[in-house]
C-alpha cells in the first residue's frame, strides 16, 4: 500500500515535470513552483496622462477623442507600436494577452488595452482595430492613431515613450520605425501607475495587474 | 519473470508513467515546437516557426535554432522564400538605439537599468549581412532577437499552415526548411 502511494507519487511528479518542460514556450517562465514576482516599476513622480487623447477608432469609425484614463475601477494597458512591426509588437501583446487570460475573468475584465501606432502613415484605424481583436477578442480595445505627428508627440512625452520613422519618400511603403519597448499602465484617475520594460513575460504581467488591482483599487 | 523489487502494481505504474509520458510528450509538440529538423552536413535546423499575423498583416517574423555539428565556423548568409510567397526574406536583428545589440530577451535585461530611471530607449530591426554559427554551436533566433523578416506577405500567415524557406550557408550550402505557422 504504501509503495503504491509512492510509485502514483513518483508517477504524477513524473508527468508534472514533463508538462512543464512543454508549456515553456514563451520565454523563460518554466521554472515552476516558486512564484512570479511583478516586473516594472511605478513613475516617480506622478505623471497625468488625461490630460492628452488621441482619436480612437475602436468605437467610431472616424474616430473620437480619447483621453488617456480608465473607466471606473477598471486599469488601461498602453502600447506605442506600428503594426508592421512583426517581431516585438506582437511579442508584447501575446504576453500581454496571456497575463489576462492567466489572470481570470475577475481582473481581466476590468483591463483595456490600447494599442497607439506610432506609424500613422502607413496604419489606419479600422486595421488597428483587427490587430487588437485578434490578440484581445473578449477585452475591450481601444484602436488610436494619431491626426498628425505632432498630436502624437505631445502624447507620448507625456508617456515618456519615444519612436522614430526613418526618412522616406512620400508614399514609400518600406522604412524603419524605432520605437520604445515599453507598456504602460493608468488609472481611472488618468495617473501612470505602471511601466512595464520589454520582455515582460504573461506570468509576471498577471502578476503585475494582480498587484495593481490591491494596491490602486484596494478593497476597504 | 519479474524481479522481486518490481511488484504488479508498480510494474504498472511503470508502464502508465511511460505511455503518460509518452503522450504528453507528443501532445506536446504538436502544439509547441515542431520536431522537424533539416540537415546538411554540418547544419542541423530545429524548431523553425513564425507567429500568426494579426489582422492583414504585410510583414512576419520567422523563428529558428541552428546547430552547427562540425569543429569549423559556419555563417548563415541568406535567406529566401518563393516570390509569390513574400517580396523578400531578410536576416534581421534587434537593436538598440543605444547602439548595443540584444540577440534573446536576457540580452535586454542589460538595458534595465536606463529603463528603470524612465528614460526609455529605443529598439529597432537592422538587416545583418550573416549570422555566425560557432563550431560545436548553435545559435537560436527567437523573439526579442534575431529573425528572418519576411516583407510583403502575399496573404497573412495562418495558425498552422506551413511554408518553405532557403537558408544558405558559408559551409553547410542550401537547405530548404519548413516554417509552421502558431498561434502564439
Ligand atoms: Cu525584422
Amino acid at each position: 500500500m504504501r509503495r503504491q502511494l509512492l510509485v502514483a507519487c513518483v508517477l504524477s511528479v513524473a508527468l508534472v515535470l514533463t508538462m512543464s518542460a512543454c508549456s515553456s514556450g514563451s520565454a523563460s517562465s518554466s521554472t515552476s513552483t516558486e512564484p512570479i514576482a511583478p516586473r516594472g516599476y511605478k513613475p516617480t513622480p506622478v505623471r497625468k496622462t488625461d490630460t492628452v487623447s488621441l482619436p480612437d477608432y475602436a468605437t467610431d469609425p472616424n474616430g473620437v477623442p480619447f483621453p488617456f484614463k480608465a473607466s471606473p475601477g477598471n486599469l488601461l494597458v498602453v502600447y506605442f507600436g506600428y503594426l508592421t512591426c512583426p517581431d516585438i509588437c506582437p511579442l508584447t501583446m501575446a504576453d500581454i494577452a496571456a497575463g489576462l487570460e492567466e489572470v481570470g475573468p475577475a481582473v481581466s475584465d476590468q483591463v483595456e488595452v490600447a494599442f497607439a501606432t506610432v506609424d500613422i502613415e502607413r496604419d489606419t484605424g479600422p486595421r488597428i482595430v483587427d490587430y487588437l481583436t485578434h490578440f484581445f477578442p473578449n477585452a475591450e480595445i481601444r484602436a488610436l492613431r494619431a491626426n498628425d505627428p505632432f498630436q502624437l508627440y505631445g502624447v507620448t512625452s507625456q508617456f515618456g515613450a519615444q519612436w522614430q520613422v526613418d526618412p522616406h519618400e512620400p508614399g514609400a511603403t518600406t522604412y524603419a520605425v524605432a520605437h520604445s519597448g515599453l507598456t504602460f499602465v493608468v488609472d481611472d484617475k488618468g495617473q501612470l501607475v505602471w511601466e512595464w520594460p520589454f520582455g515582460t513575460t504573461g506570468p509576471e504581467v498577471a502578476a503585475t495587474l494582480n498587484q495593481l488591482m490591491d494596491t490602486v483599487y484596494p478593497k476597504s | 519473470m519479474t524481479p522481486r523489487f518490481l511488484s504488479r502494481p508498480m510494474a504498472l505504474a511503470a508502464l502508465v508513467l511511460i505511455v503518460g509520458s509518452a503522450l504528453v510528450a507528443t501532445s506536446c509538440s504538436s502544439s509547441g515546437s515542431s520536431s522537424s529538423t533539416f540537415k546538411s552536413k554540418n547544419i542541423v535546423v530545429s524548431n523553425v516557426w513564425a507567429r500568426e499575423s494579426a489582422g492583414a498583416a504585410d510583414n512576419g517574423a520567422v523563428y529558428l535554432t541552428i546547430e552547427n555539428t562540425s569543429g569549423t565556423v559556419d555563417k548563415l548568409f541568406s535567406a529566401s522564400v518563393p516570390q509569390t510567397f513574400a517580396k523578400s526574406a531578410s536576416i534581421h536583428e534587434m537593436v538598440m538605439a543605444d547602439g548595443t545589440t540584444a540577440t534573446t530577451l536576457a540580452g535586454n535585461s542589460s538595458s534595465s537599468t536606463t529603463m528603470d530611471s524612465g528614460s526609455s530607449s529605443m529598439m529597432s530591426m537592422k538587416e545583418v549581412a550573416s549570422v555566425t554559427i560557432p563550431a560545436n554551436g548553435s545559435v537560436t533566433f527567437e523573439p526579442g532577437g534575431r529573425h528572418i523578416m519576411l516583407t510583403g506577405l502575399a496573404a497573412p500567415l495562418k495558425n498552422g499552415q506551413k511554408f518553405d524557406l532557403n537558408l544558405g550557408f558559408l559551409n553547410g550550402g542550401v537547405i530548404k526548411v519548413t516554417a509552421t505557422v502558431k498561434a502564439s
